[in-house]
C-alpha cells in the first residue's frame, strides 16, 4: 500500500497548501513543512522519498506559483539520514529548506558542559543550517 | 533555524519516551541497561539551589548566543494530573522564567556567553564560525526562473518500480492504486458569527488556485465479474 498512500498523502498536501495560499492566510503561515518524519530506514527508502519530494515541490508550485509571496516555504524533513545526503536535492528550486534533527540528549548519558560545547561546535556548520535552505 | 531545543542533556523526563516508558539515563528504559544515575534530582526542581540554577542559565545563554535563530520548545509544560505541579523543568521556559534559570530578554542576554561561560570552564573560544554568506536568490523566492524538476532518471514519478523489503521490486501495475477521478475534499473555512466587535467578513472559501482542478486520489469502483 505504499504507493497507495503517497496518492493519498498528495491530497493532504494539496488541499493544505491550497488553504494556506490564501492571501488571508499565508502572512500566518509562512511556512509549511509537508511530511514528519517519513522513516527511510525502516523502509521508504532515499529514491523513494526523493521522487516523492519532487512530484510534492512539483505540486506545490503548480498551485502556488512561483517567488517569494506566492504560498508558503516548503519544508522537507531529511529522513533521518543528515543534512549532506540532501545536499544536490532540489537545488535552483524556489524556497525549499530541509529539516533535520539531533537527539543527542536521549542517546547519550549526560556530558559535562565544556564536552557538550565542544561537541556543539562539531556541528556548527549545520546547525547553524539547521533548517538548511536547499 | 534552529527549532525544538531545550536544556535537556539527558531523557529524565516524565513520559518523554512515551506514556508509561521510563528514562535511558537511569536505565528503566529497558530491561538491564545500563544507569548513569538517578533522574530524581534532574526532575526535583523545587530544590535546584542558587547554583545549578546559575549553570542551568549559563546553559541556555551558550545555546541562544550558538544558534542565534531559535526556538526554544516550549513555553510551558502542562502541570501532572498526580501532583497537581509542574514537571519537566528543562523543557518549560515558564518554568525557568518563574524559577529563575532562564533568560529573561533571550533577544540581547546571550550576547557574548559563549565566550564569557566558555572562559570560566576554561574553554578559549579561539574563533567563531559565522555563517557570512547570502543566500542565493532561488532559496528565498527572488529569481527569475527556477529548477524544473526532471522528469527522466533522478527524480520521477510514478516510480517505474517500487521496492519491497528484502530487495524486491514491484511494478507499478501489481500494486495498489488510486485513480485520480475523485472530487477534491477542501479545509473548511471558520464562520466567525461572534456578536462582540470588531467582526469579520470571511472573503475566503479555502481553495486559493481555482485553476487546480485535477481529481482526487480515490478508489475506482470496478464490476465484479462473477
Amino acid at each position: 500500500m505504499g504507493y497507495a498512500n503517497a496518492q493519498r498523502t498528495l491530497n493532504i498536501i494539496r488541499t493544505v497548501t491550497e488553504f494556506l495560499s490564501q492571501p488571508e492566510i499565508k502572512n500566518v503561515v509562512p511556512m509549511f513543512s509537508v511530511l514528519n518524519e517519513p522513516n527511510i530506514p525502516v523502509g521508504i527508502g532515499m529514491d523513494h522519498l526523493q521522487n516523492f519530494m519532487a512530484e510534492v515541490y512539483t505540486m506545490v508550485r503548480n498551485i502556488t506559483g512561483e517567488g517569494k509571496g506566492n504560498g508558503p516555504i516548503m519544508t522537507l524533513h531529511d529522513g533521518f539520514m543528515g543534512l549532506t545526503q540532501w545536499q544536490n536535492f532540489l537545488r535552483g528550486s524556489d524556497r525549499v529548506f530541509v529539516s533535520v534533527e539531533d537527539r543527542r540528549g536521549r542517546e547519550r548519558k549526560s556530558k559535562d558542559l565544556s564536552s557538550f560545547h565542544r561537541s556543539q561546535s562539531d556541528l556548527s556548520l549545520h546547525l547553524l543550517s539547521l533548517f538548511s535552505v536547499r | 533555524m534552529a527549532g525544538e531545543w531545550s536544556l535537556a542533556v539527558n531523557d529524565c523526563s516524565l513520559y518523554l519516551n512515551n506514556v508509561g516508558v521510563g528514562s535511558r539515563f537511569d536505565g528503566s528504559y529497558s530491561a538491564g541497561s545500563t544507569s548513569y544515575g538517578s533522574c530524581e534530582p534532574w526532575n526535583d526542581w523545587e530544590n535546584y539551589n542558587a547554583t545549578t540554577k546559575s549553570n542551568l542559565k549559563d546553559f541556555a545563554l551558550v545555546q541562544m548566543d550558538s544558534l542565534k535563530n531559535f526556538f526554544f520548545w516550549t513555553w510551558k509544560i502542562g502541570d501532572s494530573i498526580e501532583t497537581g505541579k509542574p514537571v519537566n523543568p528543562m523543557w518549560s521556559y515558564k518554568l525557568g522564567l518563574q524559577e529563575g534559570w532562564m533568560p529573561e530578554n533571550p533577544a540581547t542576554d546571550p550576547e557574548g556567553a559563549c565566550e564569557s561561560v566558555g572562559s570560566r570552564f576554561g574553554v578559549a573560544i579561539s574563533s567563531t564560525t559565522l555563517w557570512q554568506s547570502t543566500f542565493s536568490d532561488w532559496m528565498t523566492g527572488g529569481a527569475a526562473t527556477y529548477t524544473v524538476v526532471p522528469t527522466s532518471s533522478g527524480n520521477n514519478w510514478p516510480p517505474s518500480v517500487v521496492s519491497g523489503s528484502n530487495s524486491a521490486t514491484f511494478s507499478l501495475a501489481t500494486i495498489p492504486s488510486y485513480a485520480q477521478t475523485g472530487s477534491v475534499i477542501t479545509l473548511p473555512v471558520a464562520n466567525m458569527t461572534s456578536s462582540t466587535k470588531p467582526t469579520a467578513t470571511v472573503s475566503i472559501d479555502g481553495w486559493e488556485n481555482s485553476a487546480d482542478t485535477d481529481g482526487w486520489f480515490t478508489v475506482s469502483r470496478k464490476r465484479i465479474l462473477r
